[in-house]
């Protein structure tokens, strides 16, 4: 979920008269009847993102709580995304969907340490990728592994499943013409 | 005619089986076998290709000394570590050893030779072990075992601990000889760094890194920490030292320490082995192995 909070200002409106001006046609219009912009209006939106959430933990479930956490984009050698865990050894960000590919989230407390891959493929979208929050939320949105299911055939295997069903089509109905023979 | 025909189909069939699993796993991995020294890279252009640095780290514990769980305060005067098929790879999927999958190696690059270091090198935090030219990319796992050497100090031992342990005027000297081999192998390196990309031209490093707290705790660790609930500490060590000396292979170890605390010894070896913070899938090998 997403919240934007407008607080226009006068050049933001004038800004707003001039992409009018530009257009053309609704000049006489828009400057009759200008199109509301409240000085404290608010706008807003709300957007699916897919979010991920990491739970730390020590072998005995303990959690790793205000563990040191830093995202990596795929082949990013510098940090993405830094911050800590909660009380429950969670975090919460949102991969960029402009970034497809091997996520990297490290986390680290007290000379313990691991890496988990978190795979994001490019099809998830969003305009806005949320910044992290290390509070779990019920709004969250878990995304699992995300290889798309029949992904990543080549021509020729597709060639070769067309094939085989059809060949399939032909033995089943030889099968039954030899059996009325 | 027709019988032929339905086991045309069948065998089609199986075909495409095999490539969909094929294809599901992972369309565009090939997984290579590890090569030796060198073979990877025979094949490529100058550009391609860079120098993969492997070091080895005993931590501030072996380099500055630390007080053990029980009280002891210990200094190490060599730690001799021998690692053999040292392995960096590029692994995809990414390796992550505690899910118990098998390390998958697009490309991987070895050392050629077994090669024994002395962790408490005087001013160095790491000890080159070897490098090697390497195909470029980001290599995030590495394998190494611990095997016994057949020459130097530590000869037949693929860890040899020396030191002094002291506490409440009580000195011991020890070494403790561990002719266990043992294998590791770890995904990417934990640390304040990423390490392992390796631009052409350029040079990276990967790390073998070695947690001594793990065998003798840590007092500055709490006492329920796991760490220190695992770790044997010093005080059954300094127990059987004879006349301030203790001199111990595993044989004597076994002789002379508690069957608990053999046990602890024992069961505490494999997890010396880290990449960094990042710990391993390790394997004790049988001997004859």
């Amino acid at each position: 979920m997403m919240t934007q909070i407008g607080h226009r200002s006068f050049m933001q409106r004038v800004g707003q008269w001039g992409r009018i001006f530009l257009t053309g046609g609704g000049i006489s219009i828009s400057l009759a009847m200008p199109q509301a912009a409240q000085a404290h209006g608010v706008v807003l939106q709300h957007q699916p993102v897919a979010a991920q959430t990491i739970i730390a933990q020590y072998e005995t479930g303990e959690p790793m709580a205000n563990a040191q956490i830093t995202v990596y984009a795929p082949n990013g050698d510098s940090p993405w995304l830094q911050g800590t865990t909660d009380q429950d050894g969670r975090f919460l960000f949102t991969p960029d969907p402009a970034q497809p590919g091997n996520w990297q989230v490290r986390v680290r407390q007290a000379g313990h340490g691991g890496i988990i891959t978190i795979p994001v493929q490019a099809s998830v979208k969003t305009d806005n990728p949320v910044a992290a929050s290390s509070s779990p939320s019920e709004n969250l949105v878990t995304q699992g592994p995300t290889e798309p299911q029949g992904a990543g055939y080549t021509g020729l295997q597709k060639a070769v499943m067309t094939a085989s069903v059809v060949w399939g089509m032909v033995g089943t109905a030889s099968f039954f013409a030899r059996r009325k023979a | 005619m027709y019988r032929k025909l339905r086991m045309g189909a069948g065998a089609i069939a199986l075909v495409v089986g095999l490539s969909s699993g094929c294809a599901n796993n992972s369309p565009t991995t090939k997984t290579d076998s590890p090569p030796a020294t060198g073979q990877a890279t025979e094949a490529l252009p100058a550009e391609a290709v860079g120098t993969l640095e492997i070091r080895a780290n005993g931590e501030d514990f072996v380099r500055q000394g630390f007080i053990s769980k029980d009280g002891w305060k210990i200094e190490f005067d060599h730690v001799y570590a021998t690692l053999a098929d040292v392995t960096a790879a590029q692994a995809n999927p990414p390796y992550e050893p505690e899910k118990g999958k098998e390390l998958q190696a697009q490309t991987s690059v070895s050392l050629a030779n077994p090669q024994t270091v002395d962790l408490k090198t005087a001013g160095a935090e790491t000890v080159k072990v070897g490098e090697v030219k390497a195909p470029a990319g980001r290599y995030n796992a590495l394998a190494w075992k611990m095997v016994k050497p057949t020459d130097g100090p530590a000869k037949g031992y693929p860890l040899l601990l020396q030191g002094t342990a002291t506490k409440d005027g009580k000195t011991v000297k020890f070494a403790i000889k561990i002719d266990q081999e043992l294998a590791f192998s770890c995904g990417e390196f934990v640390g304040d760094e990423r390490k392992g990309n390796l631009k052409p031209g350029e040079k990276a490093d990967l790390e073998a890194t070695f947690h001594f707290d793990h065998l003798f705790g840590d007092a500055e660790t709490a006492a329920t920490d796991a760490l220190n609930q695992g770790a044997l500490g010093f005080a059954p060590l300094a127990a059987i030292a004879t006349d301030g000396q203790l001199d111990a292979d595993l044989g004597t170890l076994k002789q002379k320490l508690a069957p608990a605390d053999y046990q602890k010894f024992i069961g505490v070896l494999p997890s010396l082995g880290h990449v960094g913070e990042g710990h391993c899938k390790e394997t004790v090998i049988q001997a004859g192995a």
